[in-house]
């Protein structure tokens, strides 16, 4: 009654994933510690490398890795390279489209064409819905690391995407081949014609279903839907194939689900400059809620970006951002589509750039710690610009308790900030006399080259020397001078050495004079 | 002065490469000029050339320019408040990672105080730490955790099941087999192969012909304190076979010890697993000792040194051996025999013999 790895999944579940630590999987020494962002980033990458190093000395000298622990070998690692049949038939055929290997797959298939052979309906249509899923080409596999740290590919939101499908290649071949010309294959064709933005067969492809009125499912209506922009003047055109194609959905009886609305929304997304694009996302949206479909992460994704473009500086209200935030309050997410995952960073984008309201992102931020929504920030360059958007929000608007919370939460390890965010962080520490907190800051600072940008170091000085503060206080700010000091001294003759001159000594002194450490400060003079 | 010698040097090479023998002439004058001015200088200043001894006067180096060394920041465990929660920082079971651990621990061993200054060494880099298991990942806040976790996947206990009596009667064989979980070079490991079963002796049904055989034929996969019998397998590749395998050696030997074989009746008296008395000299001689006893009993005519349990009857081996005195001797002997002598068997031996010859011993 529970499946084999039940209780295994209840006690992974026990393991938080947000911590304020190193990455786990890293060795844990702070001379082997990543903190900034690209510093990360060239770790995980030098780990990717070294596995697929590794795997590529495995396939240049086999003969050398001969020992076999496991006696019998699974199956998942016995070498992909040797088929079971390498004559050409129909069981060779099915093996390679199991394994995924497209170009033999194709030649396979020419073979046994020209051999004269026959095969079945079946194996065809395998055949064509590999074909059409990788665009007769052999897949490239991302691993996990490789789509952590590599930037997602955002190729569907450009206005205009290309189209990627070549005329007359492998799986217009098959397909015109098929002895019998079913929906289920005219449905493959049609999806792999709309993921390669080839409009024009789309149509014709639909167009013919039509004719012989064959059903079309509904994952076949959503591709449809993702083309609908492509080669069109105005929204009306837009709004004219949308309508087309959802009447044609609800005259055959096939339900829409929240991907169809999702589709259609793209298209509007593609082309938020244009006019009318607002009014009709609204009409899709209540569309949506009139056949009972619940809008998730995707939909409001595509909503508030064609409402809140990053580079549309025109004023915007926050009250649809509002309200969506209230549909969503309380709600845990699962990554079911694939722009679930932009929810949070885009949101937060928004928020920086048209409204800087801290509430907003607080209340965004409480959203994003709600259950299991963390995972939702999957990519590296969305946890560092979502943070990074979320500290410029709130340090200017919010006191600097919340702030510095927000800050041990996440620093240095989830996400560093950048030197002008340190600035603002200092701005704050000084309009709220929060003075306390400049150790924390010093210790975080030290792991990176910004003391040597003469600008930061004098604004750090700065905050060091602006007045007087309780002996507590005051001596760590000392401390922190004179190991400043010592920095400099040592590397003094140095390329690299801190950039300190007159303003910067003349603070220094000032925090011990602060301190009423006159030996010192004479000393620094 | 040294590169001076050399450009000389250098010059002299190239006259002597170029031109002709005539220059040498020239060369020999340029050297002894240099010699003269070098006399007319030491004539003038009066003084020897100064001889430098190595290592007497310090020598300056010239800096050579430090290597920009990595700054690295301090350990973790510096900066963890004390109420964190300590199943975020180690959630499951890793190596001892000196830098995550807030409290001091030293493990390690010196000879003498050349080593380490005499003193056990930190947690720092400490390698023995690091190859032994640590148990911070199962803390009473780690099992908390867990326990909460998979407590909905609990079923009731079931009823008459409540003591361990009723347990083993209800379940009298246990089996026992193992799973290993683990990254390696080979996800499987050897040890999950074993199986084994395990049960009490006094639930099988054997007669006792049945059960010598049987603890004869098991050996010591027998424990005669427990009682229990222990059949180990991992002869085979597979842990159910190897449970099957268990489990048809359980029926084999069962089947096997109830069987008479002709050649059991060779059994003789060195071969016995306990002493019984009747078969054994013992019997034999104490009957002849007390026929003997009672025939100068009634020799002497002796009233009390008579042992008056003996009947005036005919002293029979049979009849002799059913009175009490004699059957607390053979008792005692035997105790003596199969339990071993200790304190209580000797004293019971004691007993029965004084009892069985009428001795009264002052203690």
């Amino acid at each position: 009654n529970r499946s084999p790895t039940a209780i295994l999944e209840a006690l992974a579940s026990t393991v938080r994933n947000d911590v304020n630590q190193p990455i786990y999987s890293t060795i844990d020494d702070p001379f082997l510690y990543s903190t900034t962002d690209r510093v990360k980033k060239a770790h995980l990458a030098a780990y990717e490398s070294g596995r697929k190093t590794a795997e590529h000395m495995l396939a240049l000298y086999p003969d050398y890795f001969t020992q076999i622990w496991d006696d019998p070998l699974p199956d998942a690692w016995k070498k992909d390279s040797e088929y079971i049949y390498a004559e050409p038939c129909e069981d060779a055929l099915n093996e390679r489209i199991t394994k995924r290997k497209v170009v033999e797959a194709i030649d396979m298939y020419r073979t046994i064409i020209s051999n004269g052979e026959p095969l079945s309906q079946e194996s065809q249509e395998k055949l064509l819905e590999l074909l059409v899923v990788f665009n007769c080409k052999d897949p490239v596999e991302e691993t996990d690391i490789g789509s952590y740290i590599n930037a997602p590919d955002y190729r569907a939101f450009s206005p205009f995407p290309p189209c990627t499908w070549q005329k007359a290649n492998a799986a217009e071949e098959v397909f015109d081949a098929l002895p019998e010309k079913t929906a289920s294959a005219y449905c493959q064709m049609i999806r792999g014609m709309s993921a390669n933005y080839h409009k024009e067969g789309v149509l014709s492809m639909y167009n013919a279903m039509k004719a012989n009125k064959m059903p079309v499912d509904v994952e076949t209506y959503n591709a449809i839907l993702k083309v609908a922009s492509l080669d069109t003047e105005t929204i009306d055109d837009v709004k004219l194939f949308v309508e087309t194609i959802l009447k044609d959905m609800a005259a055959n009886n096939v339900k829409p689900n929240e991907k169809t609305f999702i589709s259609a929304m793209v298209n509007l997304r593609r082309l938020s400059r244009w006019s009318g694009a607002k009014k009709f996302v609204l009409a899709l949206f209540s569309e949506m809620k009139a056949c009972g479909i619940e809008p998730g992460l995707s939909t409001y994704v595509q909503i508030l970006h064609i409402f809140y473009y990053f580079k549309d500086r025109s004023s915007k209200t926050p009250e649809l951002l509002e309200q969506v935030l209230d549909d969503l309050k309380g709600k845990e997410f699962e990554c079911k589509t694939e722009n679930d995952v932009q929810f949070f960073r885009s949101v937060m984008g928004m928020i920086a750039a048209h409204f800087p309201d801290s509430k907003l992102a607080l209340r965004l931020h409480e959203l994003l710690q709600y259950g299991k929504n963390r995972d939702l920030l999957s990519n590296r360059q969305a946890q560092y610009g979502y943070y990074s958007d979320l500290f410029t929000v709130i340090i200017p608007l919010e006191h600097i308790d919340v702030v510095m919370d927000l800050y041990k939460e996440v620093v240095p390890y989830i996400f560093f900030p950048n030197s002008e965010t340190f600035k603002l962080i200092l701005e704050s520490i000084e309009m709220h006399e929060g003075h306390q907190y400049v150790s924390q800051l010093y210790t975080d600072l030290q792991w990176t080259s910004m003391f040597k940008d003469f600008d930061f170091l004098s604004r750090f000085t700065q905050t060091l020397a602006e007045r007087k503060h309780e002996a507590k206080t005051q001596n760590e700010l000392c401390m922190i001078a004179s190991s400043l000091m010592d920095q400099w001294t040592r590397k003094q003759h140095l390329h690299d050495a801190l950039p300190v001159n007159g303003v910067v000594i003349g603070n220094l002194i000032k925090t011990h004079l602060n301190n009423d450490d006159l030996k010192t400060a004479w000393s620094l003079f | 002065m040294a590169s001076s010698l050399s450009v000389k040097k250098t010059r002299l090479i190239l006259g002597v490469m170029n031109r002709s023998l005539h220059l040498s002439s020239s060369l020999k004058s340029q050297e002894s000029e240099k010699l003269e001015n070098k006399k007319e200088s030491s004539l003038d200043s009066e003084e020897f050339r100064v001889y430098e001894i190595k290592g007497l006067k310090k020598v300056s180096f010239v800096r050579r320019p430090e290597r920009w060394s990595k700054r690295f920041p301090p350990p973790r465990y510096r900066t963890m408040p004390t109420d964190q929660d300590w199943t975020d920082v180690w959630p499951t079971a890793s190596t001892f990672k000196w830098s995550a651990v807030p409290f001091p621990v030293r493990q390690g061993y010196v000879e003498n105080s050349s080593e380490n200054e005499g003193v056990i060494p930190s947690k720092y880099a400490n390698l023995e730490l690091m190859k032994g298991p640590n148990f911070l990942h199962l803390t009473p806040a780690h099992v908390k955790k867990h326990c909460k976790a998979i407590k909905h996947f609990c079923t009731q206990w079931p009823e008459g099941l409540d003591t361990d009596e009723q347990c083993q009667k209800h379940f009298p064989l246990e089996s026992v087999t193992s799973d290993y979980v683990f990254a390696g070079p080979s996800l499987t490991d050897d040890r999950a192969r074993v199986a084994s079963i395990k049960f009490k002796l006094t639930d099988l049904e054997l007669d006792n012909h049945a059960r010598d055989k049987f603890i004869r034929l098991v050996g010591d996969r027998y424990d005669p304190d427990t009682g229990d019998v222990v059949f180990e397998s991992n002869r085979c590749p597979l842990k159910s076979q190897n449970l099957e395998y268990v489990k048809f050696i359980l029926t084999a030997v069962y089947f096997e010890s109830w069987k008479r074989e002709s050649w059991e009746q060779q059994k003789e008296l060195s071969d016995m697993e306990q002493y019984v008395w009747d078969q054994n000299k013992s019997s034999k001689t104490c009957v002849s000792l007390l026929s003997d006893i009672k025939a100068r009993d009634m020799a002497s005519g002796d009233e009390q040194g008579k042992l008056s349990y003996l009947s005036e009857k005919e002293v029979d081996a049979s009849v002799v051996s059913d009175l009490p005195e004699v059957q607390q001797y053979k008792e005692a002997v035997e105790n003596l025999f199969n339990d071993g002598e200790s304190i209580e068997t000797l004293n019971t031996y004691r007993m029965a013999v004084e009892k069985l010859l009428n001795l009264k011993l002052d203690v």
